[in-house]
């Protein structure tokens, strides 16, 4: 068993055969418990973790950090981890691939409830933080449809439950759910949309996908297995959801009623502000008869959603502008969505204005509309490492000289620095350009000297190699 | 074995709806006495508040505070609606 996998249960059974998943068989606690434990493999590296026994709800089992580094992201994708940037890049840039293949008879449909047999309240969903209460479903992909064209969204989104049959999400204007909620809105229509959860590492990875206005996210789940998506559809709406999935929620979004909601450990690393926000009503739940579900941790970086997020959004900006500024080597997000990125150049291109060129289109891409600061460096460095990057800012910049400032940009909902622009608008943020590049001439004599950095000897390395073992 | 809740964790999550749904309904004026602070929020009603932490509002409430059902949240100044 190896590449595409088809369901969370073949990713969890390859990654058992790797060494890369550890079971618990010890009860754990749903307040807590399952969200330390995970922050702390994203700090300081480690398996995904299955649990077999979760605090009030036997027969269920539970998932996390499967996609926590880039070692298995590659995995899941078919892509080499050493350049999976280039090689992820090179896969979106084949375009939407073959449609889905609808099947009649789906495992994620093996369980029904619908009226009054729906309870949310079985679903094993860890609180985040200490006083998070009701908690949060936050690993669910929600999927919205266009109401004018065949358009379906999906996105990952905070899910505040309500009650045994609720729960609201949060729309950010800007973004695409947003921009297909406010379609609803306009023609005074309720919005159907069905969350799903516990999917094969792809799927859940697209959710990350930073597509095109107009472009289904799950499209490229063709692309990048090679095999068409295996979907059914709901059996209360329109929508069509991975066949082995292990839960739907199946629903409508009520937009005239306004819940209160939050604060969320947002991924920004704080709390986000309180909301009034819509109501999605459960239709139907449909699920395995003996379920995985799958825990997302939000908050402080690093966390698994930061490293997908991080992952996708490197592909796909690299992807976009290598197009138009070819010198383009690399692209790493440092932090935050893509709050913090650094791009590299290939070293040595020094064509005029080529950083002021490379920032702008990067900036004015709809995938750069979150960067703040932008680090532009040469490829002798490794752009993924932050101390590289520092030690550029430090020998190679020049703030009189290197720095650019865009302002009045908008910028992200949740970025708690950033102002807000009011009802229905996003924040107003700025973006700083630094060039860390070589100096071109006048100011270039330093750098002809060359880097002082001792060569690697074979000597060196085996030595290097033996102290660590 | 086919996947459940017990029933006591889901009599715990449906204490927890009601003292939310509580809070929901009457936030505005909660807002207009308490904020900034933290409170408690037990059996439909506010037992305790205090600041700077949760942690604060919890030792407040003392026996009030009930672990698994209490509500503990930091009352805002300003509550958004993104639409």
């Amino acid at each position: 068993m190896g590449f595409p996998f088809i369901s969370l249960r073949d990713w969890i059974d390859h990654l058992g055969s790797q060494g890369l998943l550890a079971e618990n068989d010890q009860r754990m606690r749903l307040r807590n418990d399952i969200s330390a434990l995970s922050k702390q493999i994203a700090d300081k590296g480690g398996p995904a973790v299955l649990h077999t026994d979760v605090e009030g709800h036997p027969g269920w089992r539970l998932l996390h950090d499967s996609l926590t580094d880039k070692h298995k992201q590659a995995i899941a994708l078919g892509i080499d981890d050493k350049s999976f940037v280039r090689e992820f890049a090179h896969k979106l840039a084949q375009g939407p691939g073959m449609p889905p293949v609808v099947v009649d008879k789906a495992p994620c449909q093996e369980e029904i409830f619908t009226g009054d047999a729906i309870d949310l309240t079985m679903l094993p969903l860890p609180m985040t933080t200490e006083f998070e209460n009701p908690p949060y479903i936050t690993s669910g992909i929600q999927l919205e449809k266009d109401p004018a064209s065949p358009w379906v969204n999906m996105a990952i989104r905070r899910m505040h439950l309500k009650s045994p049959n609720s729960f609201c999400g949060l729309y950010s204007p800007l973004t695409h759910g947003g921009i297909i909620y406010k379609r609803y809105m306009e023609q005074g229509k309720e919005m159907p949309a069905s969350v799903v959860i516990g999917v094969d590492p792809v799927y859940f990875m697209l959710s990350q996908l930073p597509a095109g206005p107009g472009e289904s996210e799950a499209s490229y789940w063709s692309t990048i297995t090679g095999e068409p998506l295996q979907v059914v559809k709901c059996l209360t709406n329109d929508l069509y959801v991975p066949a082995h999935a292990e839960i739907v929620i199946e629903g409508k979004i009520d937009l005239t009623t306004r819940v209160f909601e939050g604060p969320f450990s947002e991924f920004p690393g704080y709390f986000s502000g309180c909301y009034r926000l819509p109501l999605f009503r459960a239709t139907a739940v449909t699920m395995r008869t003996d379920p995985i579900y799958y825990y997302l941790y939000q908050g402080r970086e690093p966390g698994e959603g930061h490293q997908i997020s991080r992952s996708m959004r490197e592909a796909t900006t690299f992807s976009v502008v290598q197009k138009a500024v070819p010198e383009l080597a690399d692209v790493a997000v440092l932090s935050s969505g893509s709050f913090t990125t650094a791009m590299a150049i290939r070293k040595g291109s020094n064509r005029p204005g080529l950083v002021r060129h490379l920032a702008e289109v990067a900036k004015g891409h709809h995938l750069g509309r979150l960067i703040k600061n932008l680090f532009v460096c040469e490829d002798d460095l490794d752009i993924h490492n932050s101390t590289e990057i520092m030690w550029a800012l430090s020998s190679r910049f020049q703030g009189e000289r290197d720095i650019l400032l865009i302002n009045d940009q908008p910028g992200c909902y949740l970025d708690p620095s950033a102002p807000s622009l009011g009802r229905g608008q996003s924040t107003k943020t700025a973006c700083y350009i630094f060039d860390c590049t070589e100096a071109l001439p006048p100011y270039d004599e330093p750098y002809t000297r060359g880097t002082a950095i001792p060569k690697m000897t074979p000597a060196a390395k085996a030595a290097y190699d033996r102290i660590l073992s | 074995m086919k996947a459940s809740v017990t029933p006591e964790y889901r009599e715990r999550m449906l204490e927890i709806f009601k003292n939310r749904s509580w809070l929901d309904q009457n936030v505005d004026s909660i807002k207009s006495q308490y904020k900034g602070s933290w409170i408690v929020i037990t059996s439909e009603r506010v037992v305790a508040s205090g600041a700077p932490t949760g942690g604060d509002a919890v030792a407040a409430a003392g026996s009030d505070f009930d672990p698994e059902t209490s509500l503990v949240f930091l009352v805002p100044g300003d509550i958004s609606q993104p639409f």
